[in-house]
């Protein structure tokens, strides 16, 4: 694919954005004295920051990329990746769960599952998530250098090594409240972004109702206009769909990921915890139709050149040779603006919550129990720059093993998810969960996911099995084993607050 | 609308639970505040049109 040519007045824009984005960062970075300002932001984070921060921790250069991809591969059906994974348990995370963990005072939920079960439980998450997060942060690295790769002709090497210099110059600093402020700034410029894309591919296609008749047209494209596809679809199924993403994949997403969490464990009171999900999922109601739109408006104007997707395609090309042939120059600027918000929010987002559990959950547990305030703060600022480059490694095994950054992305997460949902969901809502039965659980859980995964389930599957197994490991051993008193469980579960 | 498919009904049978625990379990567990606050403020009223509006969602496409 050709590169394309940046006009000066799209090099301004996103000199502009850059600028803009490391001033935010650096001058949120200001009073930073202790571990708490860094990684909680000294709980003073407002509803609509937190809100839109919960956006763009959750979207970003990933999903820009490949749910456009997928939208070509699969159509409308992933849309449900946010009206069903995320809108549904975002709402009752909302009034159930976040203003309970607000109140509890954890840093990271790997300590709140430590206080509720037991300190092997806390420790195997914080790796599990620390892992899950390197992988992230190599998918979000990918997703970025296809895009460069694809407009500018920056190799991929080159890509991931600018992305993650400007990254790690002011997140390393500025810890959670600099991740926020740059967020909310990004949410805006990402909204921007994504509309003008689907203004345009509209506008070139001919209108709404002229794009629904192409994309139907296609021998292969028979389901991407049902938002729940049969049974029978290769893919997506709507079973699968709803349990295991609806059931599972979304809510420990939601719930459990440290990433999403942290954003309201910061917020400033119990009130704009629970806002700040509602207006989250407010905007969710949006942002799906503006990523999965461009994969459509690419079926119907470009499906000859990108091909019926197959073993060896490529899904991280379709939004790029899009911006190539739809957007004008000028306007590319903002494009570009829009999608390097993505990368460098959702980066920023990955890194911070990595360093905040792996100082609060690994090295302050067992490598230094005394370790002073300011250690733990030089040493998350440290972990930022080690992850960014731990990440940048990784991210060619993710480039070649997975067609998708979307699909790497969530087969990393079904690994593990349904054995922390019903971690979180049993020990949240019933006293008579113990420390044995969250042991069983959690290793039921993920040795079931393992098997599922190896035998080439679904991955919408894999989570929904591993969730049902580790549940039921988990009631079965806390039946026979004894339960911790209310006095021990005081502000761990719902019920004894 | 040519009816509702069941991968529909079951998604809009979930945001109807979902209602219910934003109306109606919530209140329960979460703290009061001392004064009723106002209609555009009121966080339980947002969450609920974003639930309903979900709920129209796959009603009319699903």
């Amino acid at each position: 694919m050709e590169s394309v040519k940046l006009t000066p007045l799209d090099l301004g824009l996103i000199v502009l954005y850059l600028l803009t984005v490391t001033g935010l960062g650096l001058w949120a970075s200001r009073g930073i004295k202790t571990s708490r300002d860094y990684f909680l932001a000294g709980k003073s984070i407002p509803w609509w920051a937190a809100g839109m921060s919960l956006v763009v921790s959750d979207i970003g250069a990933k999903d820009m990329i490949g749910l456009a991809g997928d939208g070509y591969r699969f159509g409308i059906v992933m849309m449900n990746f946010d009206f069903v994974g995320c809108i549904l348990p975002v709402l009752v995370a909302a009034f159930l769960f976040m203003p309970f963990f607000w109140g509890s005072n954890v840093t990271t939920i790997p300590e709140y599952l430590g206080r509720r079960y037991n300190p092997s439980v806390r420790t195997f998450f914080a790796v599990v998530w620390s892992l899950f997060m390197l992988a992230t942060v190599a998918t979000i690295l990918v997703s970025a250098a296809a895009m460069f790769e694809g407009l500018l002709g920056w190799s991929f090497w080159f890509s991931v090594g600018v992305t993650s210099i400007l990254v790690g110059l002011y997140t390393s600093s500025g810890g959670l409240r600099a991740v926020v402020v740059t967020e909310v700034f990004s949410c805006v410029i990402l909204i921007a972004g994504a509309t003008l894309i689907c203004v345009l591919g509209i506008r070139k296609v001919g209108g709404v109702s002229t794009l629904m008749a192409k994309v139907s047209e296609l021998s292969w494209t028979r389901e991407h206009l049902e938002l729940l596809p049969s049974a029978s679809h290769e893919a997506y199924p709507w079973p699968a769909v709803v349990l295991g993403l609806g059931v599972v994949l979304g809510p420990a997403y939601w719930i459990g990921n440290q990433a999403i969490v942290q954003r309201t464990l910061g917020a400033s009171s119990e009130a704009d915890a629970r806002a700040s999900y509602v207006f989250c999922a407010g905007i969710k109601l949006v942002f799906p139709v503006l990523l999965v739109l461009p994969g459509l408006i690419a079926l119907a104007l470009f499906a000859e050149e990108l091909g019926r997707p197959g073993e060896r395609w490529d899904a991280n090309q379709v939004l790029p040779l899009m911006v190539k042939r739809l957007v004008p120059p000028g306007a590319l600027g903002i494009l570009m603006g829009a999608f390097i918000a993505g990368v460098m929010a959702n980066l920023e987002s990955y890194v911070n919550s990595a360093s905040t559990l792996l100082v609060t959950d690994l090295y302050r547990p067992f490598l230094r129990p005394k370790a002073s305030d300011e250690e733990c703060l030089a040493l998350g600022r440290f972990l930022v720059v080690g992850l960014l480059l731990g990440g940048a490694l990784f991210s060619y095994q993710v480039k070649t093993r997975f067609a998708s950054v979307f699909e790497a992305f969530q087969t990393f997460l079904s690994f593990f998810q349904g054995a922390l949902f019903a971690l979180l969901l049993f020990g949240m809502l019933t006293r008579r969960a113990t420390a044995e039965g969250g042991v069983a659980g959690m290793l039921v859980g993920v040795a079931t996911a393992a098997i599922l995964t190896a035998s080439g389930q679904l991955y919408l599957w894999t989570a929904f099995w591993s969730f049902v197994a580790a549940s039921f490991a988990l009631v079965a051993v806390s039946l026979l084993t004894t339960r911790k008193s209310d006095e021990e469980l005081r502000g761990l579960v719902c019920w004894i607050r | 609308m040519m009816g509702i498919d069941a991968g529909a009904l079951v998604v809009i049978l979930l945001y109807v639970a979902c209602l219910g625990v934003i109306l109606f379990v919530s209140p329960k567990l979460v703290a009061q505040q001392s004064s009723k606050p106002r209609w555009w403020r009121n966080v339980r009223l947002w969450a609920s049109l974003v639930a309903l509006a979900q709920i129209v969602v796959y009603a009319v496409w699903g």
